[in-house]
């Protein structure tokens, strides 16, 4: 009796071992979420600095950077997939090339904007490539003897004639002015030919002052015939400050109108772009006694009836706006504004500084009217780690790209965030 | 000083002597006891031991009972008999009658009686290592190249219970405190090697079924069981090689991180299953083992939603952001081997039913014989 108790009971308990196992289970891959979250780092030997990036329809990525090593540098190119796994990767570059910007263009390929440094000179370089980051042309273009610092690249459209604008400043400057420094455009045909004339030119804010600076940073479309160029000058305040500063370019690139925006002592445009609710938006660094700011400027379009029959569009008196980071003891410094494909508003990345000087990457989404719907900070303590550039994902994810410092070297980094700027699935 | 120790030592030597001394006249008790009993003097048998029944030595106090079992069986006193069979297996609970020598109404009694332990306890120390499932790997770097994990030593303590359901089958209860480790390395651009041992310390309670072999001097056992595994506190440290070429010669440039605490980083409930086995040896009337344990971990220990986490704390580092670190979600196995002591607490006490059916066969089979 006692052995028979003893092995039912024994029974009872294996029945209860194997149930508990059971119940309990195994984690496997099967009943792990799929990880869409990710940070992930691209780079070689040498350090890497991210500069922008471009998402695919088909949802992979292009990242720009520049890559430096023992004393050279050059464009370096990632493209990856939607989970951020590297599919190809290609370096271009005299050794001598520093990355400037990544746009897309209409027949599917990219071209590539650096500065190119040659015989001492700076100048503008236009590199286009394939989806694959295979070059297909480049160009090298500048003012004679005179340095050019292209910034970014802008896709044109004019009724079907295609083309890139570069816009920069240079120290190229017309007999008629007393700049140290212009605005500058140069517009390139599709197959990288340089369009003569008015396409190629400088601007400068004063005829009168000497040693004005003038900076052009990008040009946006408002239509096919008119251009915005935004950037920043010290022109108007007699050389005593920077101002956000602005004009506009008609249909074969000779500049017309022109503003001045001031909303600190000293204002510095980094970036701008069209939005989907006809206007334009641009961010600012702007220093006040030390401090320094983000605004955020949004240039409404609206329409004026000429002739009582033509349509002409405009851009009218900005609304500025600062945004700032989670603690009013941080800085920001503004980087990049990417207008939203779905819906209203803007993805901005900017260097938020903490009180050791050392940067991280700030990343928000901002509406219409300059409201911050969400942000997020991302970087170690005490690294410098810098914001590169911000695109929405087709699903309405997130990524931004910036540089990481990771102790001994610097990587392009890519941070995909959720809809609402969490670093969660 | 001196003078006090020597006054201890002669109080030492004084109370072994007199320990002596009574261990001396009590075996002659026991053997005027033992031939009154031979002469057939059974009723003064239990008079002469009772003066010596508290000084007795444990094997004095055996054998005294176990002629005071059989006077009283032979004076027909079977409820002082029992008693005194309970008092013998006291004195030496693995006590068992020799069916060859002992009367057989001795040996019928003793069917009646087990000192069987119901519960054991057992404390154990040992050494074990960490082998690490990986689930998923997880990448940093656009470049998918997997971790690979590396053991590392670790050890664990541990307090048992046993609860004996039969001779041979027992339910085994732990409380282990377990710390052990593994190491990851990873490599990353160009070449660049990154390198992190995590240390664990892990509080585990297994149950377990156990089978164990219950006669003789070395005791084969072996179980199977689940465990809850509690990771209280977990750290790691990072190195990070950037290997780079400057003006035709190698570079490494090496990072390391302090202690960061990944306990955030990790699930603090986890689940294993295992199996085991090892030998018990009879020590007395205890044992020591070995024992042999692996155990396989059942769920991720890493928290999905913590993988990538920024941390403000200087202790949590930045694994990600600083050493470009992400844990892959993995289980974690445990080989441990340990070594122990099992103390029985052993338990005389009369059967509800005594076990006489072999005794009767036996019987019935040597009559057939004759």
């Amino acid at each position: 009796m006692m052995w028979s108790r003893g092995k039912i009971c024994f029974c009872n308990l294996l029945a209860i071992l194997i149930v508990g196992y059971v119940f309990f289970g195994c984690d496997t891959e099967g009943n792990l979420e799929p990880q869409v979250a990710f940070i992930k780092y691209y780079g070689g030997e040498g350090n890497q600095e991210a500069v922008d990036l471009h998402v695919n329809n088909d949802g992979t990525i292009i990242l720009l950077g520049t890559t430096t090593n023992n004393g050279t540098s050059n464009v370096f190119l990632v493209k990856t997939d939607y989970n951020g796994n590297t599919l190809t990767t290609a370096t271009f570059g005299n050794g001598a090339d520093v990355a400037r910007d990544l746009e897309p263009t209409d027949d599917g390929n990219f071209v590539v904007l650096s500065r190119f440094r040659s015989q001492g000179i700076d100048s503008v370089k236009l590199l286009k490539i394939t989806p694959d980051l295979i070059k297909l042309d480049s160009v090298v273009d500048g003012f004679a003897g005179k340095d050019s610092y292209p910034n970014t690249v802008t896709a044109i459209d004019q009724a079907g004639v295609r083309g890139y604008v570069v816009t920069g400043s240079t120290t190229f400057v017309e007999a008629t002015q007393n700049a140290v420094r212009s605005a500058m455009h140069l517009r390139f045909s599709e197959t990288l030919e340089e369009y003569a004339g008015s396409w190629k030119r400088t601007h400068s804010t004063s005829l009168l002052n000497p040693g004005v600076t003038d900076i052009g940073v990008r040009t946006v479309s408002l239509d096919a015939t008119r251009f915005y160029v935004f950037g920043y000058s010290n022109g108007e305040t007699q050389l005593q400050s920077y101002q956000q500063w602005y004009y506009s370019l008609n249909n074969v690139g000779i500049p017309g109108y022109s503003d001045f925006i001031s909303s600190a002592s000293q204002d510095f445009v980094s970036d701008a772009s069209s939005s989907s609710t006809l206007a334009f938006g641009s961010i600012s660094t702007s220093e006040t006694s030390g401090s320094k700011t983000l605004t955020f400027s949004r240039y409404p379009i609206y329409t004026r009836v000429e002739n009582a029959r033509e349509e002409i569009k405009e851009l009218g008196s900005p609304i500025t706006i600062k945004l700032s980071a989670g603690s009013s003891l941080r800085n920001l410094e503004a980087v990049k504004i990417v207008s939203k494909n779905s819906g209203d508003g803007y993805f901005v990345v900017a260097n938020e500084i903490e009180l050791d000087d050392s940067r991280n990457i700030w990343a928000a989404r901002i509406d219409e009217a300059g409201n911050v719907i969400w942000s997020a900070t991302f970087g170690a303590m005490a690294n410098d780690d810098r914001a590169g550039s911000v695109d929405e994902l087709p699903n309405g994810r997130v990524v931004v790209l910036g540089t990481m410092n990771l102790e001994n070297q610097d990587k392009l980094a890519l941070i995909n965030l959720s809809s609402s700027g969490k670093l969660k699935n | 000083m001196r003078i006090l120790l020597a006054l201890v030592c002669i109080g030492c030597m004084g109370v072994s002597i007199r320990s002596a001394a009574q261990a001396t006249d009590c075996e002659l008790v026991l053997n005027q006891a033992t031939d009154e009993y031979n002469a057939g003097h059974f009723y003064s048998i239990s008079s002469i031991l009772t003066p010596c029944m508290n000084k007795f030595t444990r094997e004095q106090r055996q054998r005294a009972n176990l002629l005071l079992t059989q006077t009283y069986l032979l004076l027909d006193n079977p409820e002082e008999a029992e008693k005194s069979y309970l008092k013998l297996l006291q004195a030496n609970p693995e006590f068992t009658v020799d069916e060859s020598r002992d009367p057989i109404d001795v040996v019928y009694l003793s069917k009646k009686f087990t000192a069987a332990p119901i519960f054991s306890i057992s404390g154990k120390i040992g050494m074990n290592t960490s082998p690490v499932q990986v689930i998923r790997y997880e990448y940093s770097t656009g470049v998918q190249s997997k971790s690979k994990y590396s053991l590392e030593p670790g050890w664990q303590v541990g307090l048992g219970g046993e609860w004996h359901i039969r001779d041979e089958i027992s339910l085994n209860a732990e409380v282990n405190y377990v710390a052990s480790g593994f190491k990851v390395s990873k490599t990353g651009f160009d070449g660049d090697l990154l390198e992190s041992t995590d240390r664990q310390n892990w509080l585990r309670v297994p149950i377990s079924l156990k089978y164990s072999v219950a006669e003789g001097k070395y005791r084969p056992y072996g179980y199977v069981g689940l465990s809850l595994d509690l990771l209280f506190k977990d750290k790691a440290e990072i190195i990070t090689i950037n290997k780079s070429e400057q003006d035709g010669t190698s570079i490494e440039t090496v990072a390391e991180s302090p202690s960061m605490d990944f306990t955030y980083r990790r699930n603090t409930v986890n689940r294993s299953f295992f199996v085991g086995g090892g030998i018990k040896i009879k020590y007395k009337l205890d044992y020591v083992f070995f024992d042999l344990r692996y155990s396989l971990g059942l769920t991720n220990v890493v928290n999905t939603n913590t993988q990538a986490e920024f941390s403000d704390s200087q202790d949590k580092g930045d694994p990600i952001y600083r050493y470009w670190y992400t844990d892959d979600n993995f289980r974690i196995d445990n080989l441990a081997i340990s070594v122990g002591y099992i103390r029985p607490l052993y338990k005389p006490r009369k059967l509800k039913k005594a076990r006489t059916k072999s005794l009767f066969k036996k019987i019935e089979k040597s009559d057939d014989v004759e």
